[in-house]
């Protein structure tokens, strides 16, 4: 081994510590794409965003299917998910009971849940303890290249059906009705994606394996909704479905910012169900990922 | 001085791994060596800063081991003794992202990586997953991330498990070039003697979290008493078995004999001996004992001490063969 390349000194300038947790966070946005089954669930996860694709080009006329469009330009009231002039058009893509958030949930499982749990696994935190990365900077490291996975499909993706559509618009009238809306919509889906996003890295950060990291998640996502149903029936509070559970807190979060009527769904205990699980989970994780937990 | 432990004790919950001991680790190759459990592990951690010592201080290249940030990381390698890899990762990936959360530059970090994959003989399997290397090619990787960082000093916990003969070969010539050829300072810890009497400098024999062994490998191989081999001529010239005061002698084979002298005898007295009954003693030398032999002597004795069971050969060496002491 030593005979072929003799050992060599090197010299070079070092990077700033807070820097260091940048190659990590890429290295974690690219892991999806390594495998084929992320490469398809990513593509999954788009399928909304292609048929809106496809809405909008019969909606400007650039495909003709056999009248749709103006069926759909005669009732754009009845038709708001499908109206690219109004906010639900592009938020419904991503928080549409189906199978919008079911696509989001099994992305946010495929892409998060595995990323702290597998580097446990495979003892990887170990070696990453010892070269100068901190527990906080590893986590925002993970959270980060997660977070732009699932951003560039529930962010991403609005993004770019909207641009589309002001490009494709017959005039700049589009542009001026939707541009009111677009930053709290986008503002909207980044808060979610950022608040499950934390949600599944946390519950990796305590989970032993991947398997038991998805299957926590899904439990929490499906589980939360059904106590939810529950105590809203004991406690006779019909509001209590729309924010008690973390699937629907995060729908309506994402529609309230968005400019979204939701039969005034409350907005601030939605946002303070996953922003307590947030904090809830940092605190009990921070116990876990600790250097001493990563040793075993 | 590569590290220091003063009275460093390590526990985990009620278990006490290391307890209460005071280290040098002197500059060039020096081996870790106890049994599973013996505490040499911990001792490596307590030195990364990844263990926190119930008791004492350790120091690293003189600076404290928990020392905030890098700036003891940055100057050490670790291998560690488990299998350890970054999932999905290749090993060319590994490695440049391991020398790259170290601080190096990303052009750095990839020259670095390609030229410690090739170091350590993986260049034709570096663009692989890691993730189906066979367990030699692991540890070669997990060396490689030690090395990509051209630390000074190189923590090697186990690093020739799994290897066949000719990789731990090659492993084993590769930690002695890099701390005679390249300076570099390398405690290895392991429980394969063979592996620290070929390439180590300087040995510490750890037993139940206790030092019972320290020093230069070639004082610590020779014999504690005054023991002497030589030979006789004529060959069958008959010595007695005690002669003088405090001389005891054991005859080996023909003419070959042992012969084991009291403090303050000098061996004088067996060359004089030999005259008596009208032969002559020759290559007379001091005897020195194999690492094997002073690893299970000062093991049993510290054993004794504390009333437990001396290990046996089996379980000082794992799987090697035993040695026999050798005449020196």
């Amino acid at each position: 081994m030593s005979e072929r390349l003799g050992y060599r000194a090197t010299h070079f300038t070092t990077i700033a510590t807070w820097r260091r947790w940048w190659p990590l966070a890429v290295s974690e946005f690219l892991h999806l794409f390594r495998s084929k089954w992320g490469v398809a669930v990513f593509c999954v996860c788009l399928l909304p965003f292609v048929v809106r694709m496809f809405v909008l080009m019969i909606w400007f006329g650039v495909v003709e299917f056999g009248g749709l469009r103006s069926h759909l330009a005669g009732r754009a009231e009845m038709f708001l998910r499908w109206n690219p002039t109004q906010p639900h058009f592009y938020v419904e893509a991503v928080v549409q009971t189906f199978p919008g958030l079911p696509l989001l949930v099994l992305l946010t499982a495929t892409v998060t849940a595995g990323a702290i749990a597998r580097d446990r696994t495979t003892n990887a935190l170990e070696l990453l303890w010892t070269r100068g990365i901190t527990p906080l900077g590893y986590l925002t490291a993970k959270f980060v290249g997660a977070f732009a996975v699932l951003a560039s499909v529930t962010v991403g993706t609005p993004l770019v059906l909207w641009l589309f559509a002001t490009l494709v618009a017959e005039d700049w009238q589009l542009l001026g009705d939707t541009v009111a809306f677009l930053p709290g919509l986008l503002l909207g889906l980044l808060a979610v994606t950022a608040a499950w996003t934390a949600i599944c890295v946390l519950i990796s950060s305590l989970a032993a394996n991947s398997s038991q990291a998805i299957v926590t998640w899904c439990i929490l996502m499906v589980g939360s909704s059904a106590v939810a149903n529950v105590t809203a029936a004991v406690f006779r509070s019909p509001d209590m479905k729309s924010w008690a559970s973390v699937w629907d807190a995060g729908a309506v979060v994402a529609r309230e910012m968005a400019g979204v009527s939701t039969r005034g769904a409350p907005f601030v205990p939605a946002t303070l169900v996953l922003g307590g699980l947030v904090l809830v989970l940092v605190i009990v994780a921070s116990r876990r990922l600790s250097v001493r937990g990563a040793l075993g | 001085m590569t590290a220091r432990l003063d009275g460093v004790t390590v526990r985990y919950g009620e278990r006490v791994a290391v307890a209460d001991i005071d280290l040098d680790f002197p500059v060039g190759i020096c081996g870790l060596l106890g049994r599973n459990g013996a505490g040499k592990s911990s001792i490596l951690k307590a030195m990364l800063g990844l263990v926190r010592p119930a008791a004492g201080r350790v120091q690293v290249l003189d600076v404290p081991a928990d020392a905030p940030g890098t700036v003891l990381r940055e100057r050490v390698g670790y291998m560690p003794e488990r299998d350890a890899h970054l999932p999905r990762a290749s090993g060319f990936e590994m490695v440049a992202l391991l020398g790259r959360l170290s601080g190096m530059p990303r052009r750095d970090a990839w020259r670095r990586a390609h030229e410690a994959l090739y170091l350590v003989g993986l260049e034709e399997e570096r663009y692989r997953s890691v993730a189906t290397y066979s367990a030699g090619m692991r540890q070669k990787a997990k060396l490689a991330a030690a090395l990509v960082h051209d630390p000074e000093v190189l923590f090697l916990d186990e690093p020739t498990n799994g290897l066949d003969p000719a990789g731990r070969s090659e492993m084993l010539e590769l930690i002695r070039q890099l701390g005679k050829e390249h300076g570099k300072s390398i405690v290895l810890s392991t429980h394969i003697l063979q592996d620290v009497e070929s390439v180590c400098d300087h040995v510490i024999v750890l037993e139940a979290g206790r030092v019972v062994v320290r020093g230069a490998l070639a004082d610590v191989t020779r014999s504690a008493g005054q023991e002497f081999g030589f030979e006789v001529a004529p060959v069958d010239l008959t010595l007695p078995a005690k002669f003088g005061d405090g001389v005891v002698v054991r005859e080996h084979s023909e003419g070959r004999y042992t012969a084991t002298l009291e403090p303050g005898v000098a061996p004088g007295c067996v060359f004089a001996a030999g005259a008596a009954l009208g032969g002559a003693v020759r290559r007379f030398g001091q005897v020195r004992r194999s690492l094997e032999s002073t690893f299970l002597a000062s093991v049993a004795g510290h054993a004794a001490a504390r009333g437990a069971a001396a290990p046996t050969v089996g379980e000082s060496l794992g799987d090697r063969p035993s040695r026999q002491e050798s005449d020196s």
